[in-house]
């Protein structure tokens, strides 16, 4: 007994460190080590996956070639607002030129309470556990003993990035479950038509959320109230974006009476916090330029990054 | 592969997932010993790590 023990244990250690070395180089992982060895840039923009494939640093800087501006796309896809929080935080420890923080959102994200569990801090949000676990364990709202198990599980890499397996079993079931089907639309975050799903039910179950928000006196989520007055005590102003989404979207959702109370609503909780407000969302408004119900194209980017360049430092 | 085979091989999978106390006439020495029920365990861990836990909204994949 205590034989197979001691194998089974040493098998898994011996996982655990292949596991840590196939993640060395994570998308989380990839965006720190950017963050670290960069210096020098004026604007970085903060997000989830809306923002890393929305927003292209560089045809932000050409259009303001002359003001000497230096982009940073530190958008993160799959990520919530205490990841922003992390990444901004780091930001401003190890660079003293950012001089702007442009943080883009969608829908609920800037009123809705950090509510987690352990197990939904996989993939990019697995970051908490070693990019800054004092801010996730001070910022995400976690039941005690979720609270306990982050702690400890923080130290198995096979729990910490077990999205690496799980990402690539997911690709082979997608594969097998394609064989003799009819293609469907991918782009590089997944199926195009999944990401329905993370649009509301229903214009009647989004119109819901907006009075939530607003009749229950909402404030903006504590990491959100935190990400602008660390970058203000840093001396960085803060533009928090209202990102493009398709006219689709536009129109089932963000058209409803309900949406223009609660953007107005949001506003000026923004601007109360110091921090000045963009509302964006229609400014792409050819579908061709978005690749799934969310996200941007490459050509939706710069045509996004150029308007938000002007708007940000106008002449 | 007449019945006797899969009616052995169903008798080792039986020992092996512990659901039998004694492995089939025949079979390997190896299955018996410690150190290949410590690997067997390790596999299992490893097995369930990789297929266990994905929920059904597995939506977002580039990690």
């Amino acid at each position: 007994m205590i034989v197979s023990l001691s194998v089974a244990t040493a098998l898994f250690v011996a996982f655990n460190i292949c596991v840590a070395w196939m993640a060395r180089n994570s998308v989380p992982r990839q965006l720190l080590r950017q963050i670290d060895r960069t210096r020098g840039v004026t604007d970085i923009a903060i997000g989830n996956s809306l923002m890393f494939s929305g927003f292209d640093a560089d045809a932000y800087d050409q259009e303001l070639a002359a003001d000497h501006v230096v982009a940073m796309n530190a958008g993160l896809g799959a990520s919530s607002v205490v990841e922003h929080l992390e990444i901004l935080s780091r930001a401003l420890e190890r660079d003293d030129s950012i001089r702007v923080a442009i943080y883009g959102f969608f829908d609920f994200q800037l009123t809705d309470p950090p509510v987690t569990t352990v197990s939904d801090l996989f993939g990019n949000r697995a970051m908490s556990y070693y990019a800054a676990l004092a801010i996730a364990l001070q910022f995400y709202e976690l039941p005690l003993r979720d609270r306990i198990a982050v702690r400890v599980l923080s130290h198995v890499p096979v729990w910490v990035d077990r999205s690496m397996l799980w990402a690539k079993v997911e690709k082979l079931r997608r594969a097998m479950g394609q064989v003799g089907m009819p293609a469907v639309e991918t782009n590089q975050f997944g199926r195009a038509s999944d990401f329905t799903l993370l649009e509301a039910s229903s214009p009647e179950e989004f119109e819901k959320e907006c009075r939530l928000a607003i009749d229950g006196r909402r404030g903006l989520s504590r990491p959100i109230v935190q990400l602008i007055a660390d970058a203000r005590a840093h001396g960085a102003r803060v533009v928090i974006v209202e990102m493009p989404l398709p006219p689709k979207h536009q129109q089932e959702f963000y058209s409803l009476p309900a949406w223009q109370e609660y953007r107005k609503y949001v506003a000026d909780r923004v601007r109360d916090s110091g921090a000045d407000y963009v509302q964006a969302s229609d400014w792409i408004t050819n579908p061709s330029e978005f690749s799934d119900p969310l996200h941007m194209t490459a050509a939706g980017a710069t045509e996004f990054s150029r308007r938000l360049a002007t708007t940000i430092h106008p002449r | 592969m007449n019945v006797e085979t899969l009616i052995w091989i169903k008798q080792l999978i039986d020992y092996i997932a512990g659901a039998a106390d004694e492995p089939p006439a025949g079979a390997p020495s190896f299955v018996a010993s410690a150190v290949f029920v410590g690997i067997w365990w390790a596999a299992l861990l490893v097995m369930i790590t990789i297929f266990s836990g994905q929920t059904s909204k597995f939506i977002y994949i580039d990690f």
